[in-house]
């Protein structure tokens, strides 16, 4: 019976991966093999692109490593508001944070100084993609880094080993981490889109991936070519996602036997003061900055009834909708994967490592050609987007909801069952109350995802339902600052307010039950 | 308790799903429309005919891209929006109808617009680019576009990407005609390249950029310009340039469209084309109001001057439609720095 469900659950996961992402990434891809479309154009964005994301790797993978390093080791405020700050940057949507900067700059006197120059240009979008990129870089470290041991330091320290063979073997030991770092930078910055979308645009700056979204969404249309450019990006993710895993590897390598992760204590003064300063810095550059200059463009007047009135519920439903959805997706696997099904568990490796390599706008370029036909004539529908959504955010939601289903002891679920306890009682008042927290957690994050993305969005959006980050971007491009900084708080301040609602919704449910004597 | 919130969060996500999925009524027509009387427009036709139509907003880029790639499962009725050039590339992708014919006599400029073959209707035309500066500037007004590669303009003139905007293909079209055609034109771009030329993503963003001083010269649209300098600053002056080129509005109507619909289409174009309907669009439009109709029965809005005082020119919308791919290609690659 129980291996009857699993194989339900096994092929419902097969058919969507094969309808959902296989079969339109395989109808994109062969397309320029199909046409005869051989012309090998815009390869000055591609050179550009990815002179920027190695550069910006460059920049973000030292420092994300040295920011992995202090919030693993280190305790006290600059610790703690260092991470928050990581988790700001990873969480701000691009295009918003460069919205900001642009209202900054929009002004005619700072644009005309070496600043505004530089701002409209490489330099701005150098920028914003270390901006983005540091998060990234020491989101990954931090994961390295907390598998890595605590005797080697605790050696050195019992052998008073000098400081320069210390700071060597330090950096062996962060090498690793760091190389992780670099290699994730230069995916992340590779692939993303809102910067190209609002800065790259003005600057005029050649950039992949806005090259791809120029070929799908405006005249003359060429979805060989774009595809071409999808070969390449997806390429690039393929060399660095491999430089990756093999850091990984080499990383594990170098620690051995059991670990013992490094106890945290409070660094010196002099090492607090320096990462005070750089968390300062990026906080204001990534957070503070941007969001103050979209306040202060969102106070002054519109000339016009504000466009776009419906984006941000609209969006907040997309993503309140698109996150239960990646959610369940994402249960379903893990559920798969702990029956231990081996054939269905290397499909699900294999497509979760290739849909890390395939950005939402290659997806989206996906399901544009691929579901506008007799048989599944989805494009230009709601339903469209939505599973597009899904399918980019499944990853995310999968790997945010493992740890905590990983944790779910079997035997509780048995021993209730043996118990006689109901299938929902086992469902809500066990599992639920024990993965309510972590569920949430993701919950939040994929809406917020979905509710500010914009690839995806920007590709497949239904005419007369426009998301808010096409909305924002749109307004951007028309230097409608006033009213794109007000669609951006509105959407901020729906966002704060669903997770308001859903923390008191834990706090009711996740109260504790007084036991009425029997 | 903690079966009705979680029930009770299920069944929110269950109505936020069905609002969100809940399909359009698929009776009437729906109209993609770059302009912005449109829903004006949709709203009096439903109430005089009794067809009800969905008109959905788009810029013009977005429209044609979306025409594009909805290709043969067309999810619109009617496309509505600037330029008989567009329509074109859209016709020779096999995207149109053919056989339209305009429901009311047209004017010597409109009927120089019609395509041979049926493929879309004009329904009014605004100029593809005209000259707004500030009234208080020192640099001198241009007459002809020969004058914006001069030294007095050197850095100082902003125009739309055409490749973002979609009536400024026209208006690089004109451009390159008045130099020579194309390719010949190539070089007095090339030459506006070199004389600081800058370049914007829309109307809006080439105003906004005259606005605030980051240019002296802004090449727009006639509609956003009269609309800017009549109802945004009065201290913006419009300078039509000999010649000006007429940017057509025009409607077409997807290939395969028939019976019922096909009829209920052709309904729209008339109302759209009749007095009435004119009077709607001049009145309910913003930027999009100031335009030159092309039949006798409708006077343009007072703001814009009569057509005997402009230096008029028009495009051969076929052979510069054909070429709109190759010409946006290398202006991305040799103005705008993108592209291969």
């Amino acid at each position: 019976m129980r291996s009857g469900a699993a194989g339900l659950r096994a092929a419902i996961i097969a058919v969507l991966i094969a309808t959902f992402f296989v079969y339109p990434l395989v109808r994109l891809l062969v397309m320029p093999f199909l046409s005869g479309h051989g012309a090998a154009g815009d390869w000055p964005a591609f050179v550009v692109s990815l002179l920027l994301s190695v550069g910006t790797a460059i920049i973000a993978a030292p420092l994300g490593a040295l920011f992995a390093l202090f919030t693993t080791t280190a305790e006290g405020p600059v610790a703690r508001a260092a991470t928050l700050t990581l988790w700001g940057l990873f969480l701000t949507p691009s295009y918003m944070l460069t919205t900001g900067w642009m209202i900054i700059f929009s002004n005619h006197a700072l644009r005309a100084t070496l600043a505004g120059q530089a701002f409209f240009g490489v330099g701005g979008l150098m920028m914003l993609y270390v901006v983005k990129a540091l998060p990234f870089s020491a989101l990954v470290a931090r994961a390295t880094l907390a598998a890595a041991d605590s005797a080697p330091a605790e050696a050195a320290a019992i052998h008073g080993v000098p400081f320069i063979p210390r700071v060597r073997i330090g950096l062996r030991l962060l090498a690793p981490a760091m190389a992780v770092g670099f290699a994730i930078a230069v995916i992340e910055t590779m692939q993303e889109f809102g910067i190209p979308a609002t800065l790259g645009v003005t600057s005029h700056v050649p950039i992949l991936t806005y090259a791809i979204y120029q070929h799908l969404a405006e005249t003359p249309t060429d979805f060989a070519g774009a595809s071409i450019l999808c070969w390449r990006l997806i390429a690039v993710a393929a060399v660095f996602g491999g430089i990756a895993m093999a850091c990984r590897r080499q990383g594990a390598a170098i620690q051995n036997g059991r670990m013992r992760p490094p106890a945290r204590q409070r660094p010196a003064w002099r090492r607090e003061l320096v990462f005070a300063a750089l968390t300062c810095v990026f906080a204001l550059v990534g957070i503070v900055i941007p969001v103050v200059a979209l306040f202060a463009r969102a106070l002054q007047p519109l000339p016009v009834p504000m466009p776009h009135p419906g984006a941000v519920l609209r969006s907040l439903g997309f993503g309140m909708v698109g996150a239960t959805m990646s959610l369940g997706v994402a249960v379903l696997i893990l559920r798969l994967r702990a029956s231990r099904a081996r054939r269905i568990t290397a499909v699900l490796d294999v497509a979760l490592v290739a849909n890390m390599a395939v950005p939402g706008l290659v997806l989206g370029a996906s399901y544009i050609v691929a579901f506008n036909n007799d048989l599944l004539p989805l494009y230009g529908s709601r339903l469209l987007l939505l599973i597009g959504y899904t399918a980019g955010m499944a990853p995310l939601a999968l790997r945010m909801m493992q740890g905590a289903l990983d944790d779910l002891d079997p035997n509780l679920v048995a021993a209730a069952r043996l118990h006689g306890l109901p299938r929902l009682t086992r469902l809500v008042d066990i599992e639920g109350m024990l993965l309510i927290r972590p569920f949430t957690y993701a919950y939040l994050l994929v809406a917020a995802a979905i509710m500010f993305e914009l690839p995806v969005s920007e590709l497949l959006y239904p005419p007369g339902a426009t998301p808010l980050g096409v909305a924002i971007v749109t307004l951007d491009q028309m230097s409608d600052y006033a009213a794109s900084a007000r669609l951006a708080l509105f959407g901020l301040g729906a966002m704060a307010g669903l997770a308001l609602l859903l923390a008191a919704g834990v706090a009711l449910l996740a109260a504790p039950r007084r036991l009425r004597p029997a | 308790m903690r079966r009705l919130i979680a029930a009770g969060f299920g069944v929110s996500i269950i109505i936020i799903a069905a609002v969100l999925l809940w399909p359009a009524s698929t009776s009437g027509l729906v109209l993609y429309a770059a302009l912005d009387y449109a829903p004006a427009i949709g709203k009096a036709f439903a109430k005089k005919t009794g067809i009800p139509i969905r008109v959905i907003r788009l810029s013009t880029g977005a429209l044609l891209a979306r025409i594009t790639a909805e290709g043969d499962h067309p999810d619109w009725d009617i496309g509505w929006f600037d330029g008989a050039t567009a329509a074109v590339s859209l016709d020779r992708a096999g995207l149109l109808a053919h056989g339209l014919r305009p429901p009311v006599t047209l004017t010597a400029t409109g009927r120089s617009m019609l395509p041979s073959d049926g493929a879309y209707v004009p329904t009014g035309f605004t100029l593809a680019g005209v000259f707004v500066m500030r009234k208080s500037s020192t640099l001198p007004p241009p007459k002809t576009w020969n004058d914006l590669a001069t030294p007095p303009y050197r850095g100082v003139v902003g125009m739309n990407d055409p490749a973002i905007s979609g009536p400024t293909y026209p208006a690089l079209a004109g451009m390159l005609k008045t130099a020579g055609g194309w390719p010949q034109g190539k070089s007095f771009v090339t030459a506006l390249k070199a004389n600081g030329l800058q370049v914007f993503a829309k109307n809006d963003a080439t105003l906004a950029a005259l606005r605030s001083g980051t240019i002296k010269l802004a090449i727009v649209q006639s509609s956003a310009a009269v609309n800017a300098a009549r109802n945004s600053d009065h201290d913006l002056t419009v300078i039509y340039p000999r010649p000006a080129y007429v940017l057509p509005n025009v409607i077409v109507l997807p290939k395969g469209l028939h019976g019922r619909a096909l009829r209920e289409a052709k309904a729209f174009i008339a109302f759209a084309e009749s007095p009435a309907g004119q009077a709607i669009r001049k009145r309910e439009g913003e930027g999009d109001s100031y335009y030159w109709p092309v039949t006798a029965l409708s006077a343009p809005r007072r703001a814009l001057p009569p057509l005997t005082t402009l230096d008029l020119a028009t495009l051969d919308a076929a052979s510069w439609g054909a070429r709109e791919k190759d010409v946006l290609a290398w202006f991305a690659h040799a103005v705008d720095g993108a592209g291969s």
